[in-house]
């Protein structure tokens, strides 16, 4: 069984898969050049309570503001 | 055979910079990009017996028309058109770097690949077959580790044979599929129509699907410019369904993927846990990690003010022991020429160089965190914290150094990301309160207050400072940024070694920077104000020691300002303190101890008969919040490249300190 969350729901140490990213072109293209875009796998590093989270995403850890992450949708096994 | 230019190209954090530092050492310089707030650095390097001249271009991740960096990179590989373009690649992150490399391949053939990091890669358990990625890229891949300078000759050759025309390169063209293929076909096929358009045509096809806006205006001016715009129109109408920028970047990725699949090997077996993540665990902790932020910056802090105390002593008594036996030497100059070397130009080099030491301790040891990669982390840390000013997390070493000096916490603004919070970090700076501000704070504050009032002064001073620096950052945001918050992304590179070469060459291109560029405003300015103070409309100028300075040219400004100045209390002798405040903001006090006469100790009698604590009070609140001191002036000048925006911030804070002491001066009197 999958579901569909926000990237900034992801747990710790949880994975998923991305599914699609909302908003304007040009924010879905500046993730998509580092490299988060549908289809790919990223883990979740570390969620700070508020602050922003730290992701691993195609061999490169990037730090996304929570409300970016939330604009992330990915798939997860649940 | 001419010079041979060389771009260097590649993602953020991927040793660029450290391959550029060991190519071209210290024949390097650093500038800025015309009528931009990027840093540009160039190079010189030798190869047998070649010249090459290397041009770092901005790290970036793609070449896009979205960021001030992006543009640069990719105007430079069009117009300047470099012989040969080194594509430096993060070999342990392949699949994200060769992103860059696919879009270079479709701007320009003379292209050859460095492999960096190939160590990590393989401590990673990822293997790259060399030759195979060769074949598919059809350039040049060479394997390097840029710390050491491994492989860095073969680079070189391979370089200089693509320059030179020698080595034939077939560079990979990604194909985008049918439709999409069908589509740029077609408007290159209008463009083929067209004589010499100044990109390569298929790119330029390309671009005008992804809607690239800097392309879009290029085509415009085109002949075919109306044709062009309208069948991209049509396009655009019947196939809504096709969002052509996203799906591009799809496609590239989608054939990385198979590149990355034929090239590369991950070795199998679990994955230990890299050394990256682990400190990650520690210095990011929900608990730990801000207390160990702060420990480390507090250690920067106290490193920078404190060691650097005995050499700043050193320096300043020994340019006062030059200029005493320059006097003494010269006592049948003419009094002028005295005054001109001893307190002008001795005077502001000795200025000058009584940052140095500073200067160098605080980059010396930010170049460190920074190589070794904990800036990011620190950044991810305070980002929350930050946000309520609405700036970025990186601002805020900016604005604790400035606690201690603000020239250095300006320059340190350079590794801002954004240019816009850039400028905002910039602009508030000079608001937190220095430690020679602080000083001076101290000295006046003991000299009117004592016990628990002095201490209510003193805190009361500074959370005044820290409030503009708040409000001054939301108002700023509000009238660059309009309101927007950019978002928050950010690479965070694996921990590296700080490199001996990168740290030292970092601190060395500050200090140069600092004296070439800023020093010699500091001088100039030194030598008008010594001129003011020493000069007047009686004609002739007076000795060095002996200063009747009613008489001055600083005086019957201060008189002129009179009127402004009573708002808040003040007599012309305070408007000229505070006028060579300026110059540095500890010659406030002894510009009064010079007119109350008595010099500075017989302030501590002098001062309280005349001055009311009210006006000692305005008088903190005012020096603490105007206009910043000529080295920091001198530095803004120099990071935000505009003297507009130099002058803002000076009138900025010049405004902000007469409102303050208007409303606090005639507030007081009101109350008291």
């Amino acid at each position: 069984m999958t579901q569909v969350i926000p990237l900034s729901m992801l747990a710790e140490n949880e994975e998923g898969r991305v599914v699609s990213v909302r908003g304007g072109y040009g924010f879905v293209r500046r993730l998509a050049e580092l490299g988060l875009n549908p289809g790919v796998r990223v883990k979740m590093l570390r969620a700070t309570n508020g602050g922003p989270l730290l992701i691993y995403v195609r061999g490169s850890r990037i730090a996304l503001g929570r409300g970016v992450a939330m604009h992330v949708l990915v798939e997860v096994e649940s | 055979m001419n010079e041979i230019l060389v771009a260097l190209a590649g993602n953020p954090n991927v040793g660029k910079s450290t391959l550029f530092n060991f190519l071209t050492g210290l024949r390097q310089h650093v500038g800025n990009w015309p009528g931009k707030t990027v840093e540009r650095r160039e190079g010189i390097c030798k190869h047998e017996r070649r010249t090459l001249k290397i041009i770092d271009l901005p790290g970036t991740y793609s070449l896009t028309a979205y960021s001030e960096e992006e543009l640069i990179a990719r105007d430079f590989i069009v117009k300047e058109r470099p012989d040969v373009v080194i594509d430096v690649v993060d070999a342990s992150n392949l699949e994200r770097n060769l992103y860059l490399t696919l879009q270079l391949l479709e701007l320009t053939d003379r292209v050859v690949v460095a492999l960096n990091m190939m160590d990590v890669a393989e401590a990673e358990g990822v293997e790259i077959d060399v030759q195979r990625l060769s074949e598919i890229l059809g350039v040049p891949v060479v394997p390097i580790v840029a710390d050491e300078g491994e492989g860095v000759d073969e680079l070189l050759q391979a370089a200089v044979a693509v320059a030179e025309g020698k080595l034939r390169t077939q560079p990979y063209r990604t194909d985008f599929g049918t439709h999409i293929e069908r589509q740029i076909r077609e408007l290159e096929a209008l463009l083929a129509g067209e004589g010499e358009i100044g990109y390569p045509r298929r790119w330029f096809a390309v671009k005008l699907l992804e809607n690239d806006p800097v392309v879009v205006e290029a085509a415009k001016r085109l002949d075919v410019g109306t044709e062009l715009l309208r069948q991209l129109d049509e396009l655009r109408a019947t196939e809504i369904h096709h969002n052509f920028e996203i799906e591009l970047v799809d496609k590239r990725y989608e054939q990385i993927s198979r590149i990355v699949k034929e090239a590369l090997r991950r070795r199998e077996g679990p994955l230990r846990q890299e050394l990256t993540d682990k400190i990650d665990k520690i210095v990011t902790h929900r608990i730990w990690g801000l207390p160990i932020l702060l420990a480390i910056y507090g250690f920067v802090f106290w490193a920078t003010f404190f060691l650097s105390r005995p050499l700043v002593n050193a320096l300043e008594a020994a340019f006062s022991r030059l200029g005493t036996l320059l006097a003494a030497k010269a006592a049948d100059a003419p009094a002028w020429l005295v005054g001109v070397l001893v307190d002008g130009i001795i005077g502001g080099v000795g200025t000058v160089l009584t940052f140095l030491p500073v200067i160098a301790i605080f980059f010396l040891l930010y170049a460190v965190l920074e190589d070794w990669g904990y800036m990011a982390r620190a950044a991810f840390v305070m980002d929350k914290f930050m946000h309520v000013v609405g700036l970025h997390g990186r601002a805020f070493l900016c604005l604790l150094c400035g606690f201690g000096c603000n020239v250095p916490a300006i320059m340190a603004t350079r590794t801002l990301a954004d240019s816009r919070e850039k400028l905002i970090t910039v602009l508030i700076n000079p608001l937190v309160p220095c430690s020679v501000r602080l000083g001076v704070l101290a000295f006046v504050t003991a000299v009117f207050f004592s016990g628990i009032v002095a201490t209510a002064v003193m805190l009361s001073l500074v959370a005044l400072s820290l409030f503009l620096v708040a409000i001054s950052a939301l108002l700023f945001r509000r009238l660059l940024l309009r309101g927007e918050h950019p978002p928050f992304i950010m690479e965070m590179p694996p921990y590296r070694m700080p490199t001996a070469r990168n740290v030292l060459l970092y601190a060395w291109e500050r200090i140069k920077a600092f004296v070439v560029r800023a020093g010699t405003l500091i001088v100039a300015v030194s030598v008008v104000m010594w001129w003011l103070m020493s000069a007047g409309p009686s004609g002739g100028f007076f000795s060095v020691s002996g200063v009747p300075p009613e008489a001055s040219y600083a005086a019957m400004l201060g008189k002129l300002l009179e009127p402004i100045g009573e708002l808040c209390g003040f007599n012309w002798r305070v408007i000229v303190a505070l006028m060579f405040g300026f110059l540095a903001k500890e010659l406030s006090v002894a510009t009064l101890g010079v007119l109350y006469g008595g010099g500075e100790e017989a302030l501590r009698a002098v001062l309280p008969a005349a001055w009311s604590p009210l006006l000692a009070y305005t008088f903190l609140a005012v020096h603490m919040i105007y206009v910043p001191c000529v080295a920091t002036v001198a530095t803004m000048r120099k990071e935000t490249n505009s003297w507009r925006w130099t002058l803002f911030g000076v009138a900025y804070s010049l405004v902000l300190a007469f409102l303050a002491g208007v409303l606090i001066y005639n507030g007081g009197r009101l109350l008291l």
